[in-house]
């Protein structure tokens, strides 16, 4: 038997009329002549036909409404679970930023600074009055420890003063 | 498909701005038919119906990233298909992990159950016993996936040739391809029936 040079793909696709109008002009001329052709387009018909009668998908009407609803349903569970999620972590977002927010509020007015510089000022005029009295009795700092230990808070007191 | 596409785009647009009864539009149109692609491959009602709802859910939840300019048939056909051969790979596996009657009998399940071919109910819900049914039932399911897909996809569903090839993501060649050799599997397993066919097509 002659070998034939048609793909056998091509039947296939001939039988399922997928071809373009000249494939199939060509396929049409050729199992003309070619028994081999033919047979296997007769064969490809039939295993077509076999299958294809399998029954119809038929359900009843309330089967069909029935599903849908259940369709629904689940669709509903797993959107509130992609919903419960999204929000949470929405939330959690939000309530990071507000942390932050917060804390930079906290950094930016500084109010223990603030307290302190009230202290400080508050605290100032005692300190002058307080160094005036050392000076008045000699008891300056290199003659006593505590006008020393006084001097050193006030020091300090005065640099955070100065932040 | 192509008709009603304008409409369909417009859901799908709605769709992915969250507007949920559209989306549930989209379902009515297309869960009939992924019913039916679901049973062939499960050949019952119940895991067809479980696998169709994954599908729709899965969906759902990429929405997002759909391509408008893309068509949504093939995108869906593709989750359920993918899911469907997913369910039958780990059934396998699983009847593989349970092959002894025994172990069905421990776990009280009757192992007549368990034979693929009593999976099978016809459409209208029976479980069939009949031999062609069996038969042809049996035939599909020996196919490796890719020749299964494209049968059932055209020879039972009626999809066309370039639907399937969205759907399986494959030039047209391949599914002409798949489609001759899973039809040459079918006629060789199906060989006593396809005789007798044939002569009763002739008389």
């Amino acid at each position: 038997m002659m070998k034939c040079k048609i793909p056998k793909e091509k039947l296939t696709a001939y039988v399922d009329k997928a071809l373009s109008r000249e494939e199939t002009d060509i396929i049409e001329e050729h199992i003309k002549s070619c028994p081999g052709c033919r047979l296997e387009i007769a064969d490809i018909k039939s295993v077509k036909s076999i299958i294809s009668g399998v029954s119809e998908v038929k359900k009843s009407p309330a089967f069909w409404d029935s599903l849908y609803l259940r369709i629904m349903q689940r669709l509903d569970y797993g959107a509130d679970k992609i919903f419960s999620f999204t929000k949470r972590k929405l939330e959690y977002i939000i309530g990071f930023a507000f942390i932050v927010l917060f804390a930079l509020a906290i950094l930016w007015n500084n109010p223990f600074d603030k307290n302190g510089k009230e202290n400080i000022a508050e605290n100032l005029g005692e300190d002058k009055e307080l160094e005036l009295l050392l000076k008045e009795h000699d008891l300056s700092a290199e003659n006593s420890i505590i006008p020393e230990f006084m001097n050193i808070a006030y020091i300090s007191r005065n640099d955070r003063g100065r932040k | 498909m192509k008709k009603g596409n304008c409409t369909e785009k417009e859901l799908l647009k709605k769709a992915k701005e969250g507007d949920r009864s559209s989306f549930n539009v989209i379902v009515g149109n297309y869960y009939k038919k992924g019913f039916a692609v679901a049973f062939r491959y499960t050949g019952n009602s119940r895991d067809a119906e479980d696998l169709l709802q994954d599908a729709f859910l899965k969906v759902y939840k990429n929405i997002d990233s759909f391509d408008l300019e893309k068509d949504f048939g093939p995108w869906f056909f593709k989750i359920l298909i993918n899911g469907c051969i997913n369910f039958i790979r780990r059934k396998k596996i699983k009847r593989a992990l349970f092959s002894f009657k025994e172990d069905y009998e421990e776990i009280g399940i009757d192992i007549e159950q368990t034979k693929e071919y009593a999976d099978y109910e016809n459409p209208e819900g029976d479980l069939v016993r009949n031999e062609i049914s069996t038969k042809i039932w049996e035939a599909i399911n020996s196919l490796p996936k890719k020749q299964k897909s494209a049968v059932i996809l055209a020879d039972i569903e009626g999809f066309s040739y370039e639907e399937i090839s969205k759907i399986l993501n494959c030039p047209i060649g391949s599914v002409m391809s798949r489609l001759y050799y899973g039809r040459l599997k079918l006629k060789n397993f199906l060989k006593e029936f396809f005789y007798e066919k044939g002569k009763n097509d002739e008389m």
